[in-house]
């Protein structure tokens, strides 16, 4: 952990990320409705409209949603900038992300194409603004930290993410552009959840492992190559899968044969990570059971589980034979690996902003600092415990469903139950985080 | 002028953020003029430096290193700062 790179006096107001944290949960209740209604055919392709739906619902209504609220609260504190109208720009990315999230998920549910046209349009102007936005305020940190450096890289990748799909969304609106669908529905797939996502989750855990868990640092090598490596990989598998469907100079063979490489050392990349995240973990100072370990315990085996499994070359074949949804790793690759992630940090971060908030209103008033609260007075353990109890029957019912299809209402239900309790989890949190504030003013005021 | 004779040990070592910081600003609410803190920290809390200057607070570090990571953070009130750098032999010539 490197405390001397933090810079505490930019952060925006506890609002600017608590509404993209509130609308989350609100899309991961309408991926439940989506399950409920689309029944058990919903997990026989990943082609059809509802599996789309649900994909992005999850994926950009509840990951990216979170994923935009921190870098929004983190940013500032990692790179020492400030966001210019932070509240302002702030509310208009969270309302504007739930919008284009909506109508794109609507848009692919009942295949329309007028809900998708507005739903590219939205997203152009949403993603294009925000992620130029975020980069133009990091491109003078020259010395950034290994996290910074990261997230860079993550910004760089949901860009690739947005124009992939706005090709591909083209081509599915005017007909038939391109010969490469297949491996830009593969890259699309891998950019947003190995590129966007997972990058993000990666370079934030350089910074927020060390620091909610007294784990000692990354080793140097992982923080400064690993990242970098993962793109670059990403980047080469890219051109391998497009490249030889648009030229004709002759090497296919060559190409198509890097491109394994390459899938192949990604996968053995986000190995090594989740081993070295492991090690920190099992080397943090205090062993004290911690519900955020467990979550970040779960995810790391999830991302384990996915790579060691989708290495071998039959793992397709073997999932077909058990009747298991083709669906099964990216299944667990979203829930277990990245929704566990989510919540080991949703848990962390939310009680850690109301702090941090709380202590900037103190000033230097000394009287005030006795009203600061602990981090269970904001989320109590017991209530981390029933969270990851939801959680656990969620990631049951999952698999259950991906066994055997007839279980799909029983995972709606779970995750009704789950992310019903994290919203009211959160709008608990933000109510004591008022009061107490409520309260410091007065006090200050005497 | 009061006699700096009283020290408040504090070990933040093993806590989480943002217990640490938590920790001893409430101990700093406290503090009396005959009293200083000795804070045991596993990294330098940078952010903490800014606050103490302005409230009106004197530190000094100590990096133990390379016998352990930790650094000791001595603190006291701006007006003993002379007293503790002679308590703690640091004071300059």
């Amino acid at each position: 952990m490197n405390l001397s790179g933090l810079d505490f006096d930019n952060i925006p107001s506890f609002k600017v990320p608590l509404r993209f944290f509130l609308f989350a949960p609100l899309f991961a209740l309408l991926s439940a409705a989506i399950i409920f209604f689309a029944g058990e055919a919903l997990w026989l392709s990943r082609w059809s409209p509802s599996t789309l739906a649900l994909t992005h619902s999850i994926v950009l209504g509840f990951i990216s949603m979170v994923m935009c609220g921190a870098v929004l609260q983190l940013l500032p504190v990692l790179a020492g900038v400030s966001f210019p109208y932070s509240e302002r720009f702030g509310g208009i990315t969270a309302i504007a992300l739930a919008l284009s999230s909506a109508v794109l998920v609507a848009g692919f549910y009942f295949s329309n194409y007028v809900f998708l046209k507005w739903a590219l349009f939205g997203f152009m102007l949403t993603f294009t603004g925000f992620i130029g936005m975020i980069l133009y305020l990091v491109k003078h940190r020259i010395q950034g930290s290994f996290s910074i450096n990261t997230m860079r890289l993550s910004f760089v990748a949901v860009l690739v993410v947005v124009v992939i799909a706005t090709l591909m969304l083209a081509d599915y609106l005017w007909g038939g552009q391109f010969n490469v669908m297949k491996q830009l529905t593969d890259n699309h797939a891998n950019w947003g959840l190995v590129g966007w996502v997972s990058l993000m989750i990666i370079g934030v855990s350089f910074q927020v492992l060390p620091m909610f868990h007294v784990a000692p640092a990354f080793p140097v090598w992982s923080s400064r190559f690993l990242p970098a490596i993962l793109f670059s990989l990403l980047t080469l598998q890219l051109l391998g899968s497009v490249l030889p469907h648009l030229t004709s100079w002759g090497c296919n063979d060559i190409v198509a044969v890097f491109e394994q490489i390459s899938v192949v050392l990604l996968k053995l990349s986000l190995l090594t990570y989740a081993f070295i995240a492991f090690w920190s973990l099992h080397k943090r100072k205090r062993k004290i059971t911690d519900v955020s370990v467990t979550l970040w315990m779960i995810a790391l085996t999830s991302l384990s589980v996915c790579t060691v499994v989708s290495l071998l070359p039959t793992s397709a074949a073997i999932f077909a034979d058990w009747g298991w949804s083709p669906l099964t790793l990216a299944s667990v690759f979203i829930f277990g690996w990245i929704m566990s992630v989510i919540m080991a940090m949703l848990i962390k971060i939310v009680p850690f902003l109301a702090y941090l908030h709380l202590q900037r209103q103190c000033g230097f008033n000394m009287q005030a600092f006795a009203l600061l609260p602990n981090m269970h007075e904001i989320l109590s353990k017991q209530r981390m415990q029933y969270l990851l109890y939801c959680h656990c029957a969620s990631l049951f019912t999952l698999m259950l469903t991906l066994v055997s299809t007839q279980w799909y209402w029983l995972l709606s239900l779970a995750l009704v139950i789950q992310f019903s309790y994290l919203l009211l989890l959160l709008c608990s949190m933000s109510k004591h985080y008022n009061n107490l504030s409520q309260k410091m003013t007065i006090l200050m005021a005497e | 002028m009061v006699n700096l004779n009283s020290k408040i040990a504090l070990d933040v070592s093993e806590l989480s953020a943002p217990e640490p910081m938590r920790t001893i600003l409430l101990q700093l609410s406290e503090l009396t003029e005959e009293q200083y803190l000795q804070v045991v920290h596993r990294k330098e809390p940078t952010p903490l430096y800014k606050k103490l200057t302005d409230m009106g607070f004197f530190y000094h570090t100590e990096m133990n290193k390379p016998v352990t990571t930790f650094v000791t953070i001595s603190i006291c009130r701006q007006s003993q700062a002379n007293q503790l750098q002679q308590l703690l032999g640091v004071l300059p010539e």
